[in-house]
């Protein structure tokens, strides 16, 4: 790439505070989806957050939401850590693969 | 470029048609029948039999003042007019005898003493309804000498060459059309169509009898200051030159013509393009459009000009650095310069490294070729569309709750509805053309309840109130809705039998405890809502209760981080009260662009074939694997945001983009502009070099909607025509851009026509099944589903069932978005589009609509205003945390204090440098409708704005001369 304008610099971007910024997004989807689930009735939102994830989530997401995960989850809401978790398991480690 | 011959009456019959029982009656001794109601004026015309007629046209009631009409019936005294007498049964009605021809020539020889005789170098020469008439009775001679000595309106000095005070010079204030006084015969049809059909309310006849003219306005008025919105209703009703198409001045009466589709709004509007050879002379609204019956705004009966702006790129270019200034080039070597490009980046980073964004600008083909490229071509799938950023709440909260992501209803249905629920939308502005049909049944007496933060024309505007505006606080949608579902659920009002019948009980029975907790009663959500409980527990109890009640929503309802909490929330209220399934009620989406319904039913979304079906679905899969003979990825691809965050992690590097502007439409700007910098390969497919387009290496010209055949699907679920009116300027229509670029990449596709590729389309999808364009022109439009079941079409849906079985109560909590104000940013920012303007303006912008709207104003309430010393037109600043644009000030009590409100119409204002992060939770569609801002006094463009201008200039660079 070219040298960017300045406008590209600083405002938001991989280094930004240390932390890199899709991690921040994902981490900030996951809980929105989790506060979704938490309030509906019938079974355990956990579940319903791993198929939400399932579907609309492209799998390097939902692998690095994985290591997000593995990596202590910080700022993660539990449900999210609940599903992410039963995925791996069921998928036996890493892949973020489908149930059945 | 055939013109299309199709078999519809374009006459003129004079009168409405009227719906009662048959009627049989005699005219000039042929036996008639018609519907009760009928006037006799229309019943002739069925007939066959025209009777004279000035001041009657059928797009309005008759109004009988020029007795041009006039018949004799037997057994009656008198002539009566044709077109104010109905029909009765056994009535003898004779349309020509001596007396009659007498009465018609005297009322012509009126007419024309007081009208200038220059037919043969009038604009209207050949298209001029007095002229016809003059003809029709047989009008000789003129016995009352007119100019110059005696008294009349059209000479602007008498022979001694005093000025004539009678006289009144022609207004040119409007862009579009002219009005000459000098040529008015005052037959009142102009004001009539303002009133009836656009309900704008901008004419009047001033003064009495033979001195009665038209008026714009008040005293003092032209069109351009008055209320018009330059609609063009009243010069299409005109019958004389006094209201006339300027482009019909100039190039002449138009001698063919073909019907398309608008390309503009989600309204879908038929037009009759009419042509000189291959020069557009104007656009007229298609009386038998059934999304519109012969109405129109004016962005699609006058902005079509940017088709030959001096902007527009015809011949592709490529660069190897976006520093680099651009390179014309011939078509293949843009096209094996993307090609090779893209296939190297997944050779180097992987399948998935690139992606498109398809367009809903563009036909339902196209769409389909570009979402095919992905899926097909490039192995995965990572497509996504606009309406990622506009309806995708809507589709995923629909098919939730109903089993199906589209309106219920045909625009038809507003004509039953009683109590019209309108949230989150601003038709009058948005969807111009549906906002007068509701109008006029809010006039016919329907009641309207208005939810909005701002005060939008429709809550008070001439003989159109308002019965509540819940004005809420932005972003408590969901709390509002809810407290409506409290008060319905408590008071007892909803419709339990409805309910046992259609609908899943144990979910309705959650609902119910949920809906009847007192934390959600009006009193309780008022302080966060800002919306009186009172007003609350009334409008909520007039739509549960008045009728048929219908709901129209907008964007203002998706564009939340709980969007898709909210069209769940519109859904339940519409079970609750039984509102669903039958004529006058249901759940509606107002859909912003042309094409945001077939964008979505084509496959344009990452996680969904054409059709809505997931890719996890391996009999989804099967169809297209055989279809098109590749295996097709089962994981869902990237979204908008998904992608553009992936870039910035340096994992997505090559975009295909089809008529698309992210950079300028996309929240965010800074963010975007990032992504889009950190990308290798981006191709803009589009008309203009647009904002994205600085972004890009590979720029491919884009074909306009005149110059491609295809369809769109509008707001209904109707599949429109889309028809060629001229070659491609550029030289290929998009889709054959597609398909070179497909083909450049392996893909061996053969389509010759779009017809083909919605013969495609119909084999894979099952609601497109009975799809074809034989049908389509046969049936002018249809709605899907359309397939064996239902042939022609499906007007309304969920009429005996819902699509997914019973219907789905969802418990609907309100979760605050994370964009919270505080003391750095107290103000919240909504946004919005005006009348004139389309979106991001990239056509609007290249047309005479500038002179509405030639710059983003910040709207802010007088309060907030004084509070920061801020006047009327002062230069403001306006950041979050996102960042910072400035524009001018504009003080209006539209918007309640603490909330300010602002269009994205032009790049240089950038309302999408201070939008942010935020979207909603299921479908990532971003929350442009809230943001934590701050507005203070500012001398002019920001640092950034000034940055963007030079980087946009840069990168816009041409070598165009030989290299
Ligand atoms: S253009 Fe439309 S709004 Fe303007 S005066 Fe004519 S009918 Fe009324
Ligand atoms: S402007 Fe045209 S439509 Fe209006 S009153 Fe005059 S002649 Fe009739
Ligand atoms: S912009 Fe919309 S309302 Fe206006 S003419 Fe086009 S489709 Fe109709
Ligand atoms: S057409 Fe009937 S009175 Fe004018």
């Amino acid at each position: 790439m070219g040298a960017l304008p300045a406008m590209h610099a600083g405002l938001r971007g991989p280094d930004r505070a240390g932390r890199d910024m899709s991690d921040e997004s994902l981490i900030r989807m996951a809980n929105q989806i989790a506060a979704f689930f938490r309030t509906q009735p019938g079974g355990p939102p956990s579940e319903k957050v791993a198929a939400h994830l399932d579907d609309f989530w492209e799998p390097g997401m939902r692998r690095r939401l994985q290591e997000i995960v593995r990596s202590g989850g910080a700022g993660l809401d539990e449900i999210v850590v609940e599903a992410v978790s039963a995925r791996a398991d069921a998928a036996g480690g890493n892949s973020p693969g489908r149930p059945g | 470029m055939k013109d299309l011959i199709i078999p519809w009456d374009d006459r003129d019959l004079g009168t409405p048609a009227a719906e009662g029982a048959p009627v049989t009656l005699s005219i000039d001794g042929f036996d008639v029948t018609v519907p009760d109601g009928t006037s006799v004026m229309r019943a002739a015309a069925l007939a066959g039999i025209e009777v004279p007629k000035l001041c009657a046209t059928d797009s309005l009631e008759a109004f009988g003042s020029c007795r041009l009409c006039v018949v004799e019936i037997e057994g009656r005294r008198g002539t009566p007019a044709s077109c104010t007498t109905p029909v009765a049964s056994g009535m003898v009605v004779h349309t020509q005898s001596d007396k009659i021809r007498r009465l018609r020539r005297g009322v012509m020889e009126l007419y024309i003493s007081d009208h200038p005789l220059d037919c043969l170098t009038c604009a209207a020469n050949g298209d001029c309804e007095l002229q016809d008439m003059a003809g029709a009775v047989g009008l000789r001679d003129v016995r009352y000498d007119a100019a110059p000595h005696v008294d009349n309106h059209f000479a602007p000095r008498d022979s001694s060459g005093a000025a004539n005070p009678r006289w009144m010079p022609k207004d040119d204030s409007n862009p579009y059309f002219t009005f000459d006084p000098a040529k008015c015969i005052v037959c009142s049809r102009c004001v009539r169509a303002c009133d009836e059909v656009q309900g704008t309310f901008a004419l009047t006849i001033a003064g009495r009898g033979f001195d009665s003219v038209v008026s714009a306005g008040t005293a003092g008025d032209d069109f351009l200051s008055s209320d018009c919105v330059s609609c063009g209703a009243c010069v299409q009703a005109c019958p004389t030159a006094t209201l006339q198409e300027k482009s019909v001045i100039e190039l002449g009466v138009p001698q063919r013509s073909v019907i398309t589709t608008c390309a503009y709004c989600g309204v879908g509007c038929n037009f009759k393009a009419e042509l000189n050879g291959d020069q557009l002379v104007r656009m007229v609204p298609w009386r038998h459009g059934k999304a519109n019956h012969g109405h129109s705004c004016v962005k699609g009966r006058f902005a079509y000009g940017y088709a030959q702006h001096q902007d527009r790129i015809l011949k592709p270019m490529i660069r190897d650095r976006i520093d680099e200034p651009w390179r014309e080039v011939s078509w293949d070597e843009a096209i094996g310069f993307a090609a090779s490009r893209m296939r190297a980046l997944q050779e180097a980073h992987g399948r998935t490294s690139i992606g498109v964004i398809t367009s809903s600008r563009c036909t339902n083909e196209e769409t389909y070729l570009v979402q095919k490229l992905a899926r097909a071509v490039f192995r995965n799938n990572n497509t996504d569309t606009c309406a990622r950023v506009c309806h995708s709440p809507t589709g995923y909260g629909l098919g939730q709750a109903f089993g199906t992501s589209a309106g219920t209803q045909d625009f038809d249905s507003v004509d039953q509805a009683d109590v019209i629920m309108v949230i989150g939308a601003n038709p009058t502005d948005a969807h111009p053309v549906f906002a007068s049909r509701m109008k006029r049944r809010l006039r016919e007496g329907a009641k309207l309840i208005v939810i909005d933060p701002r005060r939008i024309d429709l809550v008070k505007s001439p003989h159109v109130e308002a019965a509540r505006h819940l004005a809420l606080r932005p972003g408590t949608n969901v709390a509002v809705l809810t407290a409506m579902a409290h008060v319905i659920v408590t008071e007892g009002l909803a419709n339990e039998a409805f309910i046992r019948e259609r609908c899943g009980w144990d979910e309705f029975q959650h609902y119910v405890e949920f809906a009847a907790d007192p934390r959600h009663s009006p009193e309780a959500t008022a302080a966060l809502t800002g919306v009186d409980s009172d007003d609350l527990r009334a409008a909520a109890r007039l739509y549960a209760t008045q009728g048929n009640g219908a709901i129209y929503y907008g964007l203002g309802v998706t564009e939340h981080s709980q969007g898709t909490t909210t069209v769940m929330a519109i859904a339940n209220l519409a079970m609750l009260t039984g509102n669903i399934g039958r004529e006058g009620v249901g759940v509606n989406p107002l859909r912003g662009q042309n094409n945001v319904q077939g964008s979505c039913d084509m496959g344009s979304f990452p996680h969904e074939l054409p059709g809505y079906r997931h890719v996890k679905l391996p009999e989804a899969r099967a169809v297209f694997e055989q279809a098109w003979g590749v295996p097709i990825d089962p994981e869902p691809g990237l979204r908008i945001p998904n992608m553009l965050d992936a870039a910035v992690a340096g994992e997505f590097k090559g975009l295909y983009c089809q008529g698309e502007d992210i950079l300028q439409s996309d929240p965010d700007t800074a963010h975007v502009a990032a992504a889009l910098a950190a990308m290798e390969c981006v191709i803009v497919h589009d008309l203009f070099l647009n904002e994205t387009a600085n972004y890009a290496h590979v720029f491919l010209p884009g074909s306009t909607f005149l110059e491609k055949d295809g369809t769109f699907t509008n707001a209904e679920r109707r599949i429109n025509p889309v028809r060629k009116v001229m070659a491609p300027r550029n030289g290929y229509a998009d889709w054959e851009i597609t398909q070179m670029l497909a083909n450049a990449m392996g893909a061996g596709w053969t389509y010759t026509h779009p017809s083909q590729i919605m013969d495609e389309i119909a084999l894979t999808t099952p609601t497109f099944a009975g799809v074809s364009y034989a049908l389509l022109d046969q049936l002018g439009s249809v709605q899907w589903p359309c397939n064996e079941t239902t042939p022609a079409g499906t007007p309304l849906m969920h009429v005996d069932g819902f699509v997914r079985g019973k219907g789905r109560f969802i418990v609907t909590e309100y979760i605050a978005t994370d964009e919270r104000t505080g003391p750095r940013f107290p103000l919240l920012l909504t946004t919005g589009r005006i009348l004139s303007q389309y979106n991001v303006g990239a056509q609007t912008r290249r047309t005479a609509n500038v002179v509405w709207h030639d710059a983003d104003l910040l709207e802010i309430h007088p309060t907030d205003a004084e509070a920061r010393g801020i006047n009327d037109g002062d230069w403001v600043k306006l950041s979050s945390r996102a960042g910072q644009t400035s524009l001018r000030a504009t003080l209006t009590d539209r918007v309640s204090p603490g909330v300010v409100y602002t269009t994205f119409h032009h790049p240089d204002t950038q309302a999408n440098v201070v939008t942010t992060e935020l979207s909603d939770w299921a479908t990532n569609c971003p929350e442009y409708k809230v943001t934590a801002v701050q507005v203070g006094l500012s001398n002019g463009p920001t640092e950034w704005q000034a940055d963007y201008a030079a980087q946009a200039t840069r990168s816009r660079q041409r070598l165009t001369a030989a290299e």
